[in-house]
């Protein structure tokens, strides 16, 4: 390279260029590999933005699952209930006004996450480190209740009935948002995803950065030499928080989207997932974190296909079934790579660090 | 870089190899998709099961046009995330003819749509929301709809004795909120009662999964109801009715098809109490008892109704598929098949499955009679038949509901004793007590979160189940109880030991988030081979002979004052233990400092160790505890057990964690600010006004209520 002081800053921005020619506007991809790249799009965006608290500042959220909920009942009520305020229409699809409002409805859905992180993180964030993950966890739980009392979502013919100010809280209860519509396909959740690695790679590699990692190692040290900590861990959050959303939106807008956002669909196995793929790529390394990502997503779709097994063992029904077979295989493999690879896979590093570089 | 770029795309492509495997022209794919793990694994396998002996009968009888029928499943772990991929899966990849799947209603919208999307045929054998079949017209089921349900449960108590029904004028509802299903069943049991002249004197709700239900079940037994209509999963059934008992509630319990299987858990309180079911194993046609025989050779147990929707799903695939042309070659072969197949699906007329004449209306919905079983013993002989309305029944539901509606509410709110609800809340928090003391002793001596406690407290419940059943106590006397204890304890003691050494010992030095992953996934694997080796079910639990003291307004059950008093004997005796012994002081001094603890010559490893072996078997003691209260322990993979889990250290939090008098105490106020929740502002919502509680508390207290505040020092 030539002047690589100059140019190697402005890769990330040519590679959104490029996500955002990828942008299709026809019909939702709704191959298997569209499915799969659109999981491990998903599980990209959550493990890199949960990778800004845990990873970088070192605080430990377990309730991401409870934000990405906001995210998506966010803005799957802008796309659905604001569709037909705006249009009269509750699934404005393959138009460019629709589209407009699926992209404001990602925003949103980011911004009303960012919110409700601000108000969990402000008071929180204050105390140590443990107490932030029962208070995120209690957040997911009671966002998960809330949802689940919510009444039946209207049909456009009984909207008229209801005052537009109270539909939005039509939220569909237990049974999920069963309405919601599929206006994500690859493009948008790439886009976002080059997004999200984007600003995660610019705050890792600037001041305000070094300011997080020093958040991390020592956060007596750090407010010694003059950095507001609290400010700084708010705001890690905060974005998190809103990454989380914005994950939860293309979520909510997938194929299949009557009843993807189901309050069942966030509880805390949702949040252990992505807190999981953050450990296992190595706290603090974006890159770790998404390769985390795609590994894992790629793993369930694998062992997903395990041969039926029809064991009758004396006659007693013991059976060795498949399913629990994937599920404790996945089990293992956690505990095992954190004994025998503690650093998770990639350490610290990042993939764009040379060699020797930390 | 190159090289690790070079890995990524070879773990792709393997994937992407491992799922090309498409469809062989010489046999016919049928795919599933199913909650074969999880939380409703319960229903999933046992759909499973009836699908699989309706492709190995198809099989025997030579297959469909001389081809092989094959099956492919998935398991959708009950996600609707999962689902997607799945069904896609089994579309695009596996090539299948038509997809079968789920008994969730949520996860069938889900899976619904892509098969709509890619216009393959869907049949859901069991989902009864209105809305599955709304999703398109390549969306079919076999059963009735939870309209239907709540019409049919509203018919029987309102008609007269002389017309087979119960007569009945005031009832109250009970209903599970985290369920649509139970939702929907209430919403249109209450609109057709209150057609049909029935008065809804209380509505209660619960969360499933919650153990305790004695402050909704107070309201109704004071309310006056006559009967309740509780139409929620059976695993929270049996539970209910025990509880409803106790309270002195004497009138019968009302259901829907989700109490298959109540009358094998629920014992003496669900005697004389009435569901609404697909199907009857009892009834004597042909057909059922040659699927029943075939059921049982295979799987040793009566098959449910989701097993035998499960085949009659299937069969009515099969006998159209030999109705049609074979399927030509091709892609283009597959989608004609596909599309026939709709077609000829659409039409289905009096197809005889074992559930019952099978007739698809232009809703795509099965109309069909239900069944309404009473339980008697273990058998659930036929009460009535209800038959499918004449008419347009989904205007008829319709109008009933707005009526509702515009009616308003019509039950009184009543409130339970205090008394009851403090009683209550000692017996449940002391369990919370019980297990906050495993968390809280393992964080203040490894400051981490020990996941996997709450499940040695659920194995602590299977293993003294099992010594129950191997020993053959079905009603064990005090001395034996305290045997299963003992036996259960040392089993524990033994798992969390093996635990500690194998997964967190080797971590000792490792960040502690490290840790906590490790204690999440060896969470996950006891919870999974639990399930494989204790099975997917609810399974009824030993009972002490059992009494009811009475004082005043207030019950309550001998067995609720022995697990207080035996949470307490060990609470005290760890409480010596800890402050009065020399091991006490040894644990203290580590806690304290680990290495300074080392210098001083206290074996380190060892005293870590003991204090598993501690936790476990103090967590051994609340299973067995939690086994005997509700007379029941559900499936090792059930959410409830972690919930116990989280909410127990969420006690230890609220006391101080790492303060042994304070998880005692933290217990005791959670489980007591639960009862009064649920008692005075809303079941509904007691979780979450738990949790809202709990982060109050830690903001205007951060190191709880007796922990000590520590300044961290450079």
């Amino acid at each position: 390279m030539t002047a690589p002081s100059r140019t190697r800053p402005l890769l990330p921005y040519l590679v959104i260029a490029a996500f955002a020619t990828l942008i299709s506007f026809g019909v939702p991809g709704g191959t298997y590999t569209d499915k799969i790249l659109f999981d491990i799009g998903i599980n990209i965006i959550l493990a890199v933005s949960l990778n800004m608290v845990n990873g970088l500042t070192g605080q430990f959220s377990i309730g991401h699952a409870g934000f990405m909920a906001v995210g998506a009942y966010g803005s799957i009520v802008l796309t659905y209930y604001g569709g037909y305020a705006l249009f009269g229409d509750v699934a404005k699809h393959s138009t460019f006004a629709g589209y407009a409002l699926y992209l404001g409805s990602i925003f949103v859905g980011g911004i009303v996450a960012a919110i409700a992180g601000l108000i969990v993180g402000l008071p929180s964030l204050r105390l140590r480190g443990d107490y932030l993950a029962i208070v995120t966890l209690g957040f997911g739980e009671i966002i998960r209740v809330l949802l689940q009392n919510t009444p039946q979502v209207l049909t456009p013919d009984e909207m008229g009935k209801v005052s537009a100010l109270v539909r939005p809280f039509h939220l569909g209860g237990a049974l999920g948002f069963s309405h919601g519509q599929s206006y994500n396909s690859l493009g948008w959740t790439y886009a976002a995803v080059g997004i999200t690695l984007l600003v995660a790679y610019r705050i890792r590699e600037s001041s305000h950065g070094r300011a997080f990692l020093s958040v991390r190692e020592n956060d007596i040290a750090a407010e010694a030499v003059g950095i507001d900590t609290t400010r700084y861990k708010v705001t890690a959050f905060v974005l998190a928080a809103f990454f989380a959303g914005v994950a939860g939106s293309l979520f909510a807008h997938q194929l299949g989207a009557g009843t993807a956002s189901r309050p069942e669909e966030f509880n805390f196995m949702k949040s252990f997932e992505a807190v999981i793929m953050v450990v296992l790529g190595g706290m603090g390394s974006i890159s770790g974190a998404a390769i985390a990502a795609i590994a894992l997503s790629l793993m369930t779709e694998l062992l997903r296909s395990v041969p039926e097994l029809h064991v009758n063992v004396l006659g007693l029904s013991m059976t060795v079934d498949p399913a629990s077979l994937r599920l404790i295989s996945y089990a293992l493999l956690l505990v095992l790579v954190m004994i025998l690879r503690p650093r998770g896979l990639l350490g610290a590093r990042e993939l764009w660090h040379r060699r020797g570089k930390q | 870089m190159l090289a690790l770029v070079r890995k990524i795309l070879a773990v792709g492509l393997l994937s992407l190899l491992a799922s090309t495997a498409g469809a062989d022209e010489g046999e016919i794919v049928l795919g599933e998709y199913g909650s074969l793990t999880g939380s409703e694994a319960v229903f999933g396998q046992s759909t499973h099961n009836g699908i699989r002996i309706a492709i190995d009968e198809l099989n025997a009888a030579g297959g469909i046009h001389g081809k092989k029928v094959r099956l492919v499943s998935y398991d959708d772990q009950g996600k609707t995330s999962e689902v997607g991929t799945a069904v896609t899966r089994l579309i695009t990849n596996d090539k299948v003819v038509a997809v079968l799947g789920e008994v969730s209603s949520s996860l069938s919208i889900a899976g619904g749509q892509v098969a709509q999307q890619h216009q393959t045929p869907m049949v859901s054998p069991s989902s009864t929301n209105p809305q599955v079949t709304e999703v398109g017209d390549y969306v079919f089921r076999v059963c009735f709809i939870d309209p239907f349900q709540g019409y049919v449960m509203a018919r029987f108590a309102t008609d007269p004795p002389e017309k087979h029904g119960l007569g009945l004028t005031k009832i109250a509802i009970l209903i599970d909120q985290r369920q649509a299903y139970a939702q929907g069943l209430g919403q249109y049991f209450e609109a057709f009662y209150r057609k049909y002249g029935g008065h809804v004197v209380a509505k209660e709700s619960y969360q499933g999964g919650d153990q305790d239900f004695s402050a909704q079940i107070a309201h109704i037994a004071d309310s006056g109801a006559e009967a309740m209509y509780v139409p929620g999963y059976y695993t929270d059934i049996a539970n209910i009715a025990a509880q409803a008992r106790a309270l002195g509630y004497k009138g019968p319990l009302l259901g829907g098809d989700g109490w298959e299987s109540v009358q094998t858990i629920g014992g003496d309180a669900i005697q004389g109490s009435y569901y609404s079911n697909h199907f009857s194993s009892d009834e004597p046609r042909e057909a059922v008892q040659k699927f029943v025989k075939k059921y049982r050779e295979l799987h040793t147990d009566t098959p449910d109704s989701m097993s035998a929707l499960g085949y009659d799903s299937t069969m009515l695939i099969a006998s159209i598929l030999a109705r049609l042309p074979p399927q030509t070659p091709g892609e283009e072969g597959l989608r004609t098949l596909r599309r026939a197949l709709r077609d000829e699906l659409a039409h289905t007329k009096g197809f005889p499955g074992v559930t019952g004449v099978i007739t698809l209306d232009s809703h795509r919905n099965a109309t069909k009679s239900a069944a309404v079983l009473k339980i008697v013993g273990l058998a659930t002989p036929l009460a009535t038949t209800i038959p499918a309305p004449e008419g347009d029944f989904e205007a008829e539901s319709r109008e009933a509901i707005a009526a509702m509606k515009l009616a308003g509410d019509e039950q009184s709110s009543g409130s339970a004793g205090v008394g009851q609800l403090l009683l209550k809340g000692i017996a449940v928090g002391s369990l919370y007590a019980l297990l906050a003391l495993g968390y809280t002793m393992v964080y203040g001596i490894l400051q981490f979160i020990n996941f996997a406690h709450s499940d040695v407290f659920m194995l602590g419940a299977f293993f003294s189940l099992r010594f129950a059943t191997a020993f053959k106590m079905t009603k064990p006397s005090a001395l034996q109880a305290v045997g299963l204890l003992l036996l259960s304890m040392a089993c524990c003691a033994l798992v969390g030991f093996l635990i500690e050494r194998l997964a967190y010992r080797p971590l000792r030095r490792a960040p502690r988030l490290n840790v906590l992953i490790t204690a999440i996934g060896v969470s996950l694997l006891i919870e999974n081979v639990g399930q494989m080796v204790f099975g997917k079910n609810v399974f009824q639990f030993p009972q002490l002979p059992d009494h009811t003291f009475h004082l005043g307004g207030t019950s309550v059950r001998a067995v609720e004052l022995i697990a207080v008093g035996c949470a307490v004997v060990l609470m005290v005796g760890l409480e010596i233990l800890v402050y009065r012994t020399k091991i006490g002081r040894a644990m203290r001094a580590v806690a304290h400092d680990h290495n300074t603890a080392g210098l001083m010559g206290i074996p380190v490893d060892r005293v870590i160790s003991l204090v598993f072996i501690l936790g476990s078997v103090l967590a051994a003691a609340g299973g067995l505890i939690v086994g005997l209260t509700y007379g029941q322990v559900k499936q090792p993979a059930d959410a409830s057990w972690v919930l116990y889990g989280l909410k127990a250290f969420v006690a230890a939090v609220i006391g101080g964690i790492g303060n042994i008098p304070g998880a005692m105490l933290g217990g005791l106020l959670l489980g007591l600010a639960e009862q009064l929740i649920a008692g005075y502002l809303s079941p509904a919502y007691r979780d979450a006004i738990a949790f809202a509680l709990l982060i109050v508390i830690l903001l205007v207290r951060p190191s709880g209520i007796l922990g000590r505040r520590v300044v961290e020092k450079v």
